[in-house]
């Protein structure tokens, strides 16, 4: 049964792609989209409701991405939620190791805004089809 | 003194042994047992040891494990099989100082045969700050393309958004201007991608994934993902039929970044409503792939910059702002580390043909 895509978590240390990336599936879709900046309780607000997905930055100060990531997929709350890593870093060898991981996609930044939504949602659909089979 | 036409055995030797102790980088003589003959001035410096320390010494003092431990090995199974490691090749390896401290060299290592003796003659260079200033460069541009690129993010996603958005009621002059920004964006984004690239394919990082692919379709492929570019100046695509037997090795994803480097380019010099032509040629060996376009042509006095960074024949085009100036250059250093060629011939007011030349994979 296809679950759709309801709720999406955003973590980024720059708040400007947060508001364009809020902005941006708002405005497109119905989707519960809230944006966190990185801080120390993040972790703690991510397991108390788990989100369908979780957008990520990398390249964070205090915890970066791929801490955070590694974290998450310890966590079987979070078993069934997606994680998209939103980089600048996409070098092949960088991608094969954010999937090795556990990320379930890679979107590289700079990101087409207006695309996002649509990009999102075929990730989500790949990850949930995945995951249930 | 005169050393060419001196006589005397006693200067010659002076000279040379002056030449050797003053020179910036170490050498080191050892026999065939790996003893230490010869350690100059340099050595002295690179090592910390005095020569004296080391002379009668096995040279494996001067290195950490595991190659400690396997150097003797190693010139026994020289001396029995002739299979060289390191001896008339050189390589990039690591040595130890007198205080234990491990660092990088390269070292050349050559035969030395007089009279009935064998010795072995090294060259050492310490390579620790070129490693260091190289990882420091390595670390600048990956922080530099973070920092640009986040930036970027936000100037190109907002004003796509805007522009994505109803803007029918905005005046005419500042959707012109939101228009500007936009596209100024997107050539920030790939300039900054060139540019990495570049700095990739100059440190020997960037990889090849090599396989080998049918020539036709590869071209079919990078054509229909090129469409929506020639279709927006309305240029029709002539494209001659291949013979679908042609192969090439390639890494795909640099061949399509290619293809597009060079279409893109015969889009933006042709003129409105005219079409560019595709066509590929073979020899016994080797397969070309030629596109054509009908514009104006490139003048000679450009011929020499055409490969070079930074270069657009014509400035004041338009069209041809959209490109960074790299593109030419990035993409012959892909098809040459893919063991190709590229080319140009042009007529002025008829247009311009480049080629990209493989060996056909079944020669490989």
């Amino acid at each position: 049964m296809k679950k759709n895509l309801q709720k999406i978590v955003c973590i980024d240390d720059d708040k400007d792609i947060l508001d364009i990336v809020e902005y941006s599936f708002k405005t497109a879709t119905n989707i519960d989209i809230t944006c966190y900046l990185n801080d120390n309780n993040i972790s703690d607000i991510v397991l108390q409701d788990p989100p369908d997905l979780i957008l990520l930055d990398v390249m964070m100060p205090k915890t970066d991405g791929i801490t955070l990531l590694k974290n998450f997929r310890t966590k079987v709350a979070l078993n069934k939620t997606a994680i998209i890593l939103m980089t600048a870093r996409v070098q092949p060898k960088e991608i094969e190791d954010y999937i090795a991981f556990g990320a379930s996609a890679v979107i590289a930044k700079p990101f087409d805004a207006l695309k996002l939504p649509a990009d999102v949602q075929t990730i989500w659909e790949k990850f949930y089809a995945k995951i249930t089979k | 003194m005169d050393i060419k036409n001196s006589v005397n055995l006693e200067e010659k030797i002076s000279w040379l042994n002056s030449i050797v102790d003053t020179t910036v980088d170490g050498i080191i003589t050892i026999d065939k047992k790996g003893i230490v003959q010869t350690f100059n001035k340099a050595c002295e410096n690179i090592f910390g040891y005095k020569s004296y320390e080391v002379i009668g010494n096995n040279v494996n003092i001067l290195m950490p494990e595991p190659y400690h431990s396997e150097h003797n090995n190693y010139l026994k199974n020289y001396h029995k099989t002739g299979q060289a490691k390191i001896i008339g090749i050189g390589r990039q390896v690591e040595g130890k100082r007198k205080d234990n401290s491990v660092f990088p060299m390269d070292l050349s290592v050559a035969k030395v045969e007089t009279g009935n003796k064998t010795f072995y003659s090294g060259i050492v260079r310490d390579i620790t700050d070129r490693i260091k200033n190289e990882q420091i460069k390595n670390e600048f541009i990956s922080i530099v393309s973070h920092e640009l690129r986040t930036p970027l993010t936000s100037i190109h996603g907002s004003l796509g958004l805007i522009l994505g958005s109803d803007i029918e009621k905005l005046p005419k002059d500042i959707i012109k201007l939101l228009n500007i920004a936009y596209k100024n964006s997107n050539h920030l984004i790939m300039l900054v991608k060139d540019i990495l690239d570049i700095d990739k394919i100059a440190a020997g990082k960037m990889t090849f994934h090599l396989s080998i692919e049918q020539v036709d379709k590869l071209i079919y492929d990078a054509i229909k993902s090129n469409k929506v570019y020639s279709d927006a100046f309305n240029i029709k695509i002539d494209l001659l039929k291949i013979d679908p037997d042609l192969k090439i090795l390639i890494d795909i994803d640099r061949f399509r970044q290619v293809f597009f480097n060079l279409f893109s380019n015969a889009v933006k010099f042709s003129n409105k409503d005219s079409k560019i032509k595709i066509y590929v040629s073979d020899t016994k060996e080797k397969i070309k792939i030629n596109i054509q376009d009908y514009g104006r042509g490139i003048p000679e006095s450009f011929f020499h910059n055409m490969f070079k960074k930074f270069s657009q024949a014509d400035a004041s085009d338009t069209r041809s702002k959209n490109g960074t100036g790299l593109g030419l250059y990035i993409t012959k250093e892909l098809v040459e580390r893919m063991n190709g060629k590229i080319g140009f011939k042009t007529k002025i007011e008829q247009g311009t043909t480049f080629w990209i030349e493989f060996k056909k994979a079944n020669t490989l």
